[in-house]
Order: C-alpha cells, then sequence, then structure tokens
C-alpha cells in the first residue's frame, strides 16, 4: 500500500513519478510503502511528512483495548536517519504518563508510552499514539523503518502483553 | 552508580566464609556443633511406654501413670527428666522398686521434673519406672504456649507433656520419642464423652462412669508428640479415600465439614505421592478445631487437626492449609529430623513446600507451574526481605540454639516456614524437579520411623542428581547469605548456523551458583537449561537456533538468590532499558511490600505484585523516585545490540 504524503509528494504520486522535489534538487524519496498489514489489533507506521529533511510518523493503533502501556523498538538506516523529536498523541495518554523515545544507538529508537500507578485502562481503538520525527542525514536513500516485534509489547493494566498484536513497518522508496 | 554495585548492604552480605568441607554425616560443617543422630546419642534404650490417664474433661482433674523400661547405653542411668502440667503437682517416681528423688522447674508453660535415681542403673541392666501425678490441669489462655491444653470447654484436650509425660535421658536426648518406643495411652474420661487419640485404637470398654479407651502408637519417632482430644464429636466419613478418613467437628458446629471432606479426596493422594509411600495409619481423623482453641493445628498419629480460623483467608487458602497440616505427617511425624530444633528444612520447610505445590497442582493447574511457585515464593521474598534485618537473618541450620528461635514468634515463623520452603525450592530447580523428587522419596523411605538430619537429605539428594551440594549447603543452608548475583550474556552467528551464546555472571561473591537458566527467544519461547556457574567457570557456552532476547534464572530462585542485570536497572535481563523495564516498574508505582496489602493475598497479605527490581531505594515502596531512577537510564544498552536481523 502507499500513503500519500506531503503536497510535494503528493504531486509526484500524482504524476507517477519516482522522483521528488527536495530543496537540494537531489532526487529524495517521496514514497513510503507500508508493509503488508492484516485485521486485527496492531499498531503500525504512517508517513505523515516525508521531505527532503525530515521524515514524519504517526504511530497508529488500531484495534486495541485495555491499554496501560506501549514499547517498542524501532530501525531504521542509521545513515540516512536520525530521531528529531517525539510528541505523544491528543488522548494517547494522560498527562501523568511517561513518553520516552531516545536512540539506544545509531538505528534504533526505544520509545515507551506509559501511564503509572493504578490507572484505568485506555482503547486505543484508531488512535495516533505517539508522533516521531526523524531528521535526514548523510545520503538520502531509502531506509527501512521495522519494528522489533520481539521486544515492542502493549501492555493492559495487568501487565500482561496484549496478544496477537501486528506491528507493521514500512520502507521509505 | 548502581545502589547494588557500590558496596551497599548488598554486597556486604554477599561475602561468604571460606568453604568448610563436610566430612562428617550429621554434623553441623558451619558449627561443629553435633548434629549425629540423636538416638545415637541417647544413654538410653526404651521399647515401650505406657501411660493411663483418668481425665474428668469438665474439670481438668487429672490421675496418671506412666510406666517404661529404660536400658542405659554406653554409661550408666542416673537420672530422667520429663515435662508435666504444673497443675499436677510435683510426680513421684519409682526406679527399679525404689523412690527417686524428684525436683522440679517452671519453663516454657510446662514444669520439668528431674529424677534422681536412688542407685544408678548400669549398662547391661534394664530397670521399670513408673512416674505417678495426680491433679488438676492448670491450662494456659494463651495461643502459642508450648504444653497447652483445656478442660471444661467444648474442646477438653492435652498434649504430651501436660498429662502424659515428656521424656528425656540425662544428656537431653528425648522429647520426640527418639526411641522409637511403641506407646500406649489408656485414656479414661466420663461416660458420654468422646475421644480422639493419637494411635491406633486398640480397645474400647464401658467402665461403670467411665469410657476407657486404648490407644496404640507403633514403634516410631513421633515429631507431633502426644495428644488427646475430646468432647462430642460429629464423624462423616470422607468418600473415596484410600485410606478410611473421617472429618470429626464439634457437635453443632459442622460448618467446613463438606469441604474438609472433599478437599481430603486430593490431598491425600498428593502427599502420599510425593513421599511416595502410604501412610501407615489404619485411619485418619481430619479434626476441624473451633477458632477458640489455643492452637492453630497439628498433626499426631493418625490424626491432623486444623482450626476454622484459616477459613476466614478464603476456601482456597483453607484448603491448601489443610494439605499443609496432612503433610506433616510425613514431614514431621514419621519422618521426623533428629536436629529439628536447628533446622526445621524438613518439617516446616516440607510442609509449606508441599503446600505451594497442591495449590499449584491441584488448584491452579491452569496457571504455568513455574510462573505460579515463582508469584507464591514472591511472598516470602518480602516477607524476609523487608520485615526482617535479612543480612542477620539465621540460616536455614542454625549453628546453636542460643537465639531461641522456637520462642520467637514471627521470626520463627519466616524462618521454619518461609526461609525454608524458600530455600529447598530454589534447591529443586537447581538440581531438577525430578531429582528432587526422587530424593525426597528416597529420603522418606529411609528416614521414615527412624532417626535421620538433614546431612542424610543432602546425601539423597546428591545421589539422586548426581552432584555435590556441598556449595550449596554451605551457602544456602549453614550460612545466611542473600547474594546478588549479575547476569550478562553476548551472542553471534555460528559458522555452522544458529548462534552462540555466552552467558556470564559476576556472582557476588558466590563459590557456586547451580541455577536453571531461562533463554527467551526472539519468538517468545523459552529454552529452560540448568546450568552450574562457578568461581573458577562464572561462564556457560550455549547453543541455539535463533536470537536470544533475554536470559536470567528462572524466577523461582528469587527469593534466595537476589539476581540482576548486569546493566543496571534492566529489571527483565535482555541487556538494556527499554519502554518494558519502564512500563513494568510505572504500574507498580504505589506498591508497598508490607503485610496488610488492600489486595494482599495468603494470611500475611502481601501484595505479590511488588517487584523489588523496582524498589530501586529499597525502602519498601516503589515510589515515583523509583519509577524515575529506571526512567533515568532509558535506552542504555549493556553491550553489543542484541537486535533482531532484518
Amino acid at each position: 500500500m502507499k500513503t500519500t504524503l506531503s503536497a510535494c509528494a503528493t504531486l509526484a504520486i500524482g504524476l507517477g513519478l519516482g522522483a521528488g522535489c527536495g530543496s537540494s534538487g537531489e532526487s529524495v524519496p517521496t514514497t513510503f510503502d507500508v508493509d503488508p498489514t492484516a485485521e486485527g489489533a496492531r499498531v503500525e507506521l504512517r508517513s505523515t511528512e516525508l521531505t527532503a529533511d525530515r521524515a514524519r510518523f504517526d504511530v497508529h493503533a488500531v484495534g486495541v483495548d485495555d491499554v496501560y502501556a506501549m514499547s517498542f523498538r524501532l530501525r531504521y538506516d542509521a545513515e540516512s536517519f536520525e530521531l528529531e523529536s517525539a510528541t505523544v498523541g491528543a488522548g494517547a495518554a494522560s498527562p501523568n504518563a511517561i513518553v520516552r523515545a531516545k536512540e539506544a544507538q545509531p538505528g534504533l529508537v526505544f520509545v515507551v508510552v506509559s501511564e503509572r500507578g493504578e490507572v484505568p485502562a485506555r482503547a486505543w481503538m484508531d488512535t495516533s499514539v505517539v508522533e516521531l520525527a526523524f531528521k535526514r542525514k548523510g545520503p538520502r536513500g531509502g531506509s527501512r523503518f521495522a519494528f522489533e516485534p520481539a521486544r515492542s509489547r502493549i501492555l493492559t493494566p495487568g501487565g500482561q502483553p496484549t496478544p496477537h498484536v501486528g506491528w507493521i513497518g514500512g520502507r521509505i522508496n | 552508580m548502581d545502589l547494588h554495585a557500590s558496596g551497599g548492604a548488598g554486597s556486604s552480605i554477599g561475602m561468604l566464609p571460606p568453604a568448610v568441607p563436610i566430612v562428617r554425616r550429621g554434623s553441623n560443617p558451619a558449627t561443629g556443633t553435633d548434629l549425629t543422630r540423636a538416638a545415637d546419642r541417647s544413654s538410653l534404650a526404651i521399647e515401650a511406654i505406657k501411660n493411663v490417664v483418668d481425665f474428668d474433661t469438665k474439670t481438668g482433674a487429672i490421675d496418671l501413670e506412666t510406666t517404661f523400661e529404660i536400658a542405659p547405653v554406653g554409661r550408666a542411668a542416673t537420672l530422667v527428666d520429663f515435662y508435666l502440667n504444673p497443675g499436677l503437682g510435683q510426680a513421684s517416681v519409682d526406679v527399679g522398686g525404689q523412690p527417686a528423688t524428684v525436683q522440679t522447674n517452671d519453663v516454657y508453660g510446662g514444669r520439668l521434673h528431674r529424677a534422681t535415681f536412688f542407685t544408678p542403673v548400669a549398662v547391661g541392666q534394664k530397670a521399670l519406672v513408673t512416674i505417678k501425678a495426680s491433679g488438676t490441669l492448670a491450662c494456659p489462655a494463651e495461643s502459642s504456649s508450648t504444653f497447652a491444653c483445656a478442660a471444661g470447654t467444648r474442646l477438653p484436650y492435652f498434649h504430651e507433656g501436660t498429662a502424659i509425660p515428656m521424656l528425656f535421658d540425662e544428656t537431653g536426648v528425648g522429647g520426640t520419642n527418639v526411641w522409637q518406643a511403641e506407646r500406649t495411652l489408656v485414656a479414661r474420661v466420663p461416660k458420654g464423652i468422646d475421644v480422639i487419640a493419637a494411635g491406633e485404637l486398640r480397645g474400647k470398654v464401658e467402665l461403670a462412669d467411665r469410657t476407657e479407651t486404648t490407644w496404640v502408637t507403633p514403634g516410631a519417632t513421633q515429631g507431633g508428640g502426644y495428644l488427646l482430644l475430646s468432647g462430642a464429636f460429629d464423624a462423616a466419613p470422607a468418600a473415596g479415600t484410600r485410606l478410611p478418613v473421617r472429618i470429626d467437628t464439634i457437635r453443632g458446629n459442622g460448618l467446613w465439614g463438606p469441604e474438609m471432606s472433599g478437599w481430603m479426596t486430593t490431598i491425600l493422594p498428593f502427599i502420599e505421592e510425593q513421599a511416595g509411600m502410604p501412610l501407615p495409619f489404619d485411619d485418619l481423623d481430619v479434626v476441624k478445631l473451633p477458632q477458640d482453641t489455643t492452637f492453630p493445628g497439628t498433626v499426631a498419629h493418625g490424626m491432623t487437626m486444623l482450626s476454622e480460623l484459616y477459613g476466614n483467608y478464603g476456601n482456597e487458602y483453607f484448603e491448601e492449609v489443610l494439605a499443609h497440616e496432612n503433610a506433616h505427617h510425613y514431614w514431621g511425624l514419621l519422618i521426623h529430623p533428629n536436629d529439628a530444633q536447628y533446622t526445621s528444612a524438613m518439617v516446616e520447610g516440607m510442609a509449606t513446600l508441599a503446600q505451594i505445590d497442591y495449590a499449584a497442582k491441584v488448584q491452579h493447574p491452569e496457571i504455568d507451574r513455574d510462573t505460579f511457585l515463582a508469584r507464591r515464593y514472591r511472598e516470602h521474598r518480602l516477607i524476609m526481605q523487608y520485615t526482617t534485618d535479612y543480612a542477620k537473618f539465621p540460616p536455614v541450620v542454625v549453628s546453636d540454639l542460643s537465639a531461641d528461635l522456637n520462642t520467637r514468634g514471627k521470626e520463627r515463623t519466616i524462618w521454619a516456614y518461609m526461609k525454608s520452603s524458600a530455600t529447598l525450592d530454589h534447591l529443586r530447580v537447581g538440581i531438577g524437579d525430578e531429582s528432587f523428587a526422587r530424593a525426597l522419596k528416597a529420603y522418606a523411605s529411609e528416614c521414615a520411623v527412624a532417626s535421620c538430619d538433614i546431612e542424610d537429605f543432602r546425601r539423597n539428594l546428591e545421589a539422586a542428581s548426581g552432584k555435590s551440594l556441598e556449595r550449596f549447603f554451605a551457602q544456602w543452608m549453614y550460612t545466611t547469605h542473600f547474594n546478588r548475583p549479575k547476569f550478562g550474556f553476548q551472542q553471534e552467528p555460528a559458522a555452522e548456523g544458529g548462534r552462540k551464546l555466552r552467558v556470564e555472571v559476576d556472582l557476588d561473591g558466590l563459590l557456586e551458583l547451580p541455577i536453571e537458566l531461562w533463554l527467551t527467544r526472539v519468538d517468545g519461547s523459552i529454552r529452560k537449561e540448568r546450568v552450574v556457574f562457578t568461581v573458577g567457570t562464572p561462564f556457560v557456552d550455549l547453543e541455539e537456533a535463533a536470537d536470544v532476547v533475554s536470559v536470567r534464572p528462572s524466577p523461582r530462585h528469587d527469593t534466595i538468590v537476589w539476581s540482576e542485570s548486569i546493566q543496571p536497572r534492566d529489571i527483565d535481563f535482555d541487556m538494556a532499558i527499554d519502554g518494558i523495564d519502564v512500563a513494568h516498574c510505572a504500574r507498580l508505582e504505589g506498591k508497598v511490600a508490607q503485610p496488610s496489602q488492600p489486595n494482599g493475598e495468603g494470611i500475611w497479605r502481601m501484595d505479590l505484585e511488588f517487584d523489588p527490581r523496582c524498589d530501586v531505594d529499597e525502602d519498601g515502596v516503589i515510589d515515583a523516585a523509583d519509577v524515575d531512577a529506571v526512567t533515568e537510564r532509558f535506552a542504555e544498552i549493556a553491550s553489543a545490540p542484541q537486535g533482531e536481523a532484518e
């Protein structure tokens, strides 16, 4: 599936072109191909901005109820991107929640959104949980953005991992 | 700096004394305290003891005559000691037709008599000893009295040491019938009063105004002591048990009777399978004690007694405590270690282990056994870590009795029940459940109706597992340590495919760590591997087909071995502090490691969700500062990334 991106990217897609319109005039990837997805509870990357300078993703949860926390690791090409910022989505967590995103090493970001103490469960049926912005660096090639499913999970208020959550990344081409 | 690695309390208690070789069977290697078999140490041989007791259940009036024949061993016999209830005054003692000189001293709520013989009985001679006493039982009101009794209540009763003497030889050996003498109790009570006493019922005679029953306990070590209950009982047979079982309730209070009857159908086969032998009784009376009884539960030959007060903690808890009490028929009664004053590992420790095993197997088969056991033993860790001065807490086997644990209520409970059972489970995981189960059966077979000690158990464990447990016993039985070994691992592709894994441990002063490692694979499956880390080889090399996500000890070790990741604040042992660690501790914010918690479990009402690894400052509360201390190190990775290949 291809996701429509910024105005520039929209134009590129509309023209059926692979080339973008980066400010430097170089060829800039303009499309984000989302990995095959499936029905059911999932967390997926949705590209919200893809420019010559930046890639921005909405980490979007679908069909997940009974949520207390989300933790994930996301890998990408360290020569092409570095984490710039992370912003929790409106309504995704309480004001008291812990929200952290940090590059544990180049090309690997750890993210956590977690409540503290005993709080009611949340439902993330169609929810922007966190927005991640990556700054471009180095060669302006593509990059795969892949979750590490074995080290990523959504936790219930009882501390149990929610089973059968799909972690859907993608690739900037 | 990491609190644990900075030389705090955890490090200081991690230091062990040099290994002390264990060479003498039945001796404490840490101190040299003599724990040789009590029967071997006794200066007497006694083949049979007969007690004839007339008990007025309403007034407590007692008329007692006890007879037994002594044969001195190794030295001439000059005296015997025995306890009786102070209400019986001073007993008279006749030895071989001559009166003995009797002196008394009141201790532990009993009256200790010392009967000094007029003429010593030489080795090779025998002498008949007759003790006579009469009076009215003076029964203490407090529940913890060593020599409890009651009269004029719904449940008149007496223990050994009150209306029948508890005997010792002149070297202090005795108290639990170490001579394995056959014991007979002839009990006379007013007509119409029921009696349930220790032993097999061998006769019942109606006299003019008395009912006389005769109870015989075959020659056996009887750790539970002698006991007689009387009153008016309703007896209902339990259905479907191999051994005839009666549930006895005080007439008019049948509450819990049907439940106890049902529970015994699963408890009995469970405890018999664990010990590997059937209970050698003609039948079994399970007596539900009313809440106002001054003792909450015990066992004697053919008798199980348990107070209905345990029903206050719910059906499941009552049931598992009933399993605990019945397990004592093996662990404490038939198999009564002669070092029971020095260690309760094979008495209360084993009964508690059996209780928790029962709950896992019978009550909660739907829960993974390791998970269930780890959670239950966490209660023991929290109590030891947060309610005691754990660094100074007595070892499982104490070296002397000066601490007198047997009179320190709460501490004795923690020592005898919790620390002992948790240490046994830690040992069990280390050598494997199957080996432990085989050793237990072999030990039971060897030591039932015999005189054994903790070293006999060790010998059976070593035979079953094929491993020396010398260091294990030195580290966790004979001394107190809560070490904090730190675990790390590295992995790399193997030339022949798959992954080569090295697990390394900072042993924190331990000489040896036999442990079950849990390797969580990338697909979520767990490989369980028993390994032994030593000072000389503090690592193991393993091969795996796929990427390994985390490596940690089985959580069943956690109560005794306070393990940590080599990466400080890495709660789940994946060598990194990620959101799973942060969320785990954040969820526990506000938890308190003290009894009487709102969602607490068990009789102490401890919150078993409390994870000590999240209590960074170890103050017993997981507060915001603890969570922040974990969060501050978010995204730290200990070494090379343990990442998934793209």
